[in-house]
């Protein structure tokens, strides 16, 4: 077992690669690129933002630029005296041009252009965990991750726990209740659930329920104060109804079906006509032989469900107004705030990789026949 | 199965039973499969709507220059807000006063466009390289599944997102975009059938006898295929016209002043005291087209289940 989870997160790296590749060539294509993103910041003179440029490497080939992104810049151009002025550098340049207060580069009588060292780099990069500062909170982009993680956290977790178990017992009661109402109505229930968009059924909610019947809250996660913290869930959970509603509905409509499959093809086998044939009731065969084995192969959606819980939902967070990542992103990808879209996105990432490799591993403890080695 | 071994087992034991036994041999599955989505009124009531949808959409131009007289695109301010049925809008005006059913037309054609196009594309590339790397394995299936797991591993709204705050949406971009994000699925699903159709006796003997890889895969392989592709075409387009009303919620699917249902739907949002006919019958005809993709996409899978044909 330890040499198979060895092996897949070694198989992980290639996949971590190609997905900070992926984020970084979005990054890169963007009008403008990273570095005149970077170096955008209205406060600084012509020739600051001009000299942070020549720092940041403007002119380097996009794989440095990349790397430097990836693996920080620190050891890339280095100051070994402490005085600000760079004593050495590998792939990038070590000297840029001076600029005048026009930002502009200047010459001598040859026509030369005059050159300085560069001043030392200063970044991690995100191997690291420096992500950069958020253009738009002006705060390390981590911190804004962090600050959002609890309140998606929240609202995902309340949705799985209720999209398992309402999925779960509908699709086992549809198998018990095969071919009779109870099963028809739930695959309808479950196909029209899934045709609705789901900001619509959020809206309907909010307006029979919030706006109309003026029963639960239309928005947030907690009543609005100056301060910008909430109180313990307990004491705002009509805040989180609407939402989970909503974000579990789909889930509901999916485990149901996958629940009911699952389960009429376990029942359909030799064991459990012995189960029967030995005279054990109803009950305890639906119970104990069939519910436990159709259980199996619902273990594969934990992968995509983790996922799920750490990525948000960015619709269902736009819809109610929830201080979540989901809706960050949406934000964030407007205000083109790449150091928090890239921050999330490889963290989304990273926890979809070892969503999978967990959900392998449970597959492997709960079915003995399943070996990994 | 168990059908099928009960009546070899009838066929030895009853002399006269052979006879039946050629009028049930002379069916394929398919020829099976069609005689029972044929008798599936549902499946068949949900084929039809789309049938008319499609057809009515494409000729959206034609309905409203010829039939309708309407632009759909010009906005007559004093009928702001009209109710269906009244002033010879039947379905009602917009918030500038434009012929909601007109628009509705020439959105569908844009909305089911986006999803056919979408899915036809992408379940394109996934066919042809899922056939690949399940049948050739080895190192292209190495690179393939790498490409597949990074794409998967970013959640798909992130990376639409992302794309479409870059480069803002029209209709054609929209489809490329999506074209490139969910080929991923098809790839896996069909590279898994592949690989199990290539490990079946008949592949094998069919290798024995000499056959090429291309008639191997084109005769053997891909008529196996057709169900599930067919399937996967019908759910796709109902995610992908889902995900376009979805983007548009967002302020980031196509831009007006082309309309599909999706932008329809968001922008009437804010006039739902006005004009609750504008939220109605926009999100009628996302529900309902998606509903009959669906259910025709549960048939087509029933239909072509020998599991459950009778």
């Amino acid at each position: 077992m330890t040499k198979y989870i060895i092996r897949r997160l070694l198989q992980a790296i290639p996949i971590f690669i190609g997905i900070t590749i992926l984020s970084y060539a979005l990054m890169a294509a963007a009008p403008g690129g990273p570095v005149e993103l970077l170096a955008f910041n209205n406060r600084l003179k012509p020739r600051e933002r001009e000299e942070l440029k020549y720092k940041l490497g403007i002119n380097d080939p996009l794989p440095v630029q990349y790397l430097r992104w990836l693996a920080g810049d620190d050891w890339m151009r280095w100051d070994t005296d402490g005085d600000g002025v760079a004593d050495g550098s590998v792939l990038i340049d070590f000297r840029g041009p001076v600029l005048n207060d026009k930002g502009k580069p200047q010459y001598d009588v040859n026509g030369e252009m005059v050159t300085a060292p560069l001043p030392p780099g200063d970044r991690y990069g995100i191997l690291r965990g420096d992500f950069g500062v958020s253009f738009y909170f002006k705060r390390p982009a981590q911190d804004v991750l962090f600050e959002r993680l609890p309140a998606t956290l929240e609202l995902s977790l309340a949705s799985f726990i209720v999209g398992t178990t309402l999925g779960l017992a509908v699709g086992i009661l549809a198998a018990v209740y095969h071919r009779r109402a109870f099963d028809e109505i739930s695959r309808i229930g479950a196909v029209i659930i899934n045709s609705v968009p789901n900001f619509g059924l959020g809206l309907l909610l909010i307006l029979v329920f919030g706006s109309t019947l003026q029963l639960l809250p239309l928005a947030g996660r907690c009543k609005t104060t100056l301060d910008p913290s909430c109180p313990p869930l307990p004491q705002r959970l009509e805040y989180l109804i609407m939402p989970t509603i909503v974000l579990a509905a789909g889930g509901v409509a999916g485990y149901s079906r996958f629940m009911r499959a699952s389960m009429l093809d376990v029942v359909s086998q030799d064991y459990i006509r012995t189960a029967r044939s030995k005279g054990l009731k109803e009950r305890r065969v639906w119970l104990r032989h069939g519910m436990r084995n159709a259980f199996i192969p619902i273990a594969t959606f934990l992968g995509p469900s983790i996922t799920f819980l750490l990525s948000g939902a960015a619709i269902t967070e736009s819809v109610f107004s929830w201080p979540g990542v989901g809706r960050q992103v949406v934000n964030s990808v407007t205000q083109r705030d790449f150091p928090v879209v890239m921050i999330v996105v490889i963290y989304a990432g990273i926890a979809n990789i070892l969503g999978y490799l967990l959900s392998d591993i449970m597959y492997g403890l709960i079915d003995p026949r399943i070996r990994y080695d | 199965m168990t059908k099928l071994k009960r009546t070899g087992i009838s066929r030895l034991d009853h002399p006269e039973a052979p006879q039946q036994a050629q009028q049930l041999v002379g069916k394929s599955l398919s020829q099976k499969a069609l005689r029972t989505l044929r008798r599936d009124r549902m499946t068949m009531i949900a084929l039809g709507y789309i049938f008319v949808l499609t057809v009515v959409s494409l000729l959206a131009p034609f309905i409203t220059d010829s039939i309708m007289r309407i632009d759909p695109n010009e906005p007559v301010p004093a009928d702001k807000f009209t109710p269906p049925l009244t002033n010879g809008y039947i379905l009602g005006a917009d918030d500038i006063g434009r012929d909601q059913l007109a628009r509705l037309l020439h959105a569908g054609g844009v909305s089911m466009g986006i999803g056919f196009f979408g899915a036809f594309f992408s379940l394109s590339i996934g066919l042809v390289l899922g056939m690949a790397a399940g049948y050739f394995g080895g190192i292209v299936d190495d690179i393939l599944n790498w490409l597949v797991t990074t794409l998967d591993s970013i959640p798909s709204l992130f990376l639409l997102i992302m794309v479409a705050a870059l480069f803002s949406f029209n209709a054609q971009s929209l489809v490329l975009t999506v074209t490139l994000i969910s080929w991923t699925g098809t790839l896996r699903l069909i590279r898994g059938q592949t690989f199990s159709i290539r490990a079946k006796d008949y592949v094998i003997a069919a290798q024995a006898m000499g056959a090429s890889s291309r008639r191997i895969l084109f005769q053997h392989i891909l008529p196996n295929l057709v169900s599930i592709t067919v399937v996967q075409l019908a759910l796709g387009i109902a995610a992908l016209i889902l995900a376009e009303s979805g983007l548009s919620y967002l302020g980031l699917g196509v831009q007006p002043p082309q309309a599909t249902w999706g932008n329809m739907l968001t922008k009437s949002l804010q006039f739902f005291r006005h004009g609750p006919h504008l939220i109605i019958f926009p999100i009628m005809m996302i529900s309902a087209t998606v509903l009959c993709f669906y259910i025709v996409g549960d048939g087509i899978r029933d239909a072509f289940d020998p599991t459950l044909q009778q």
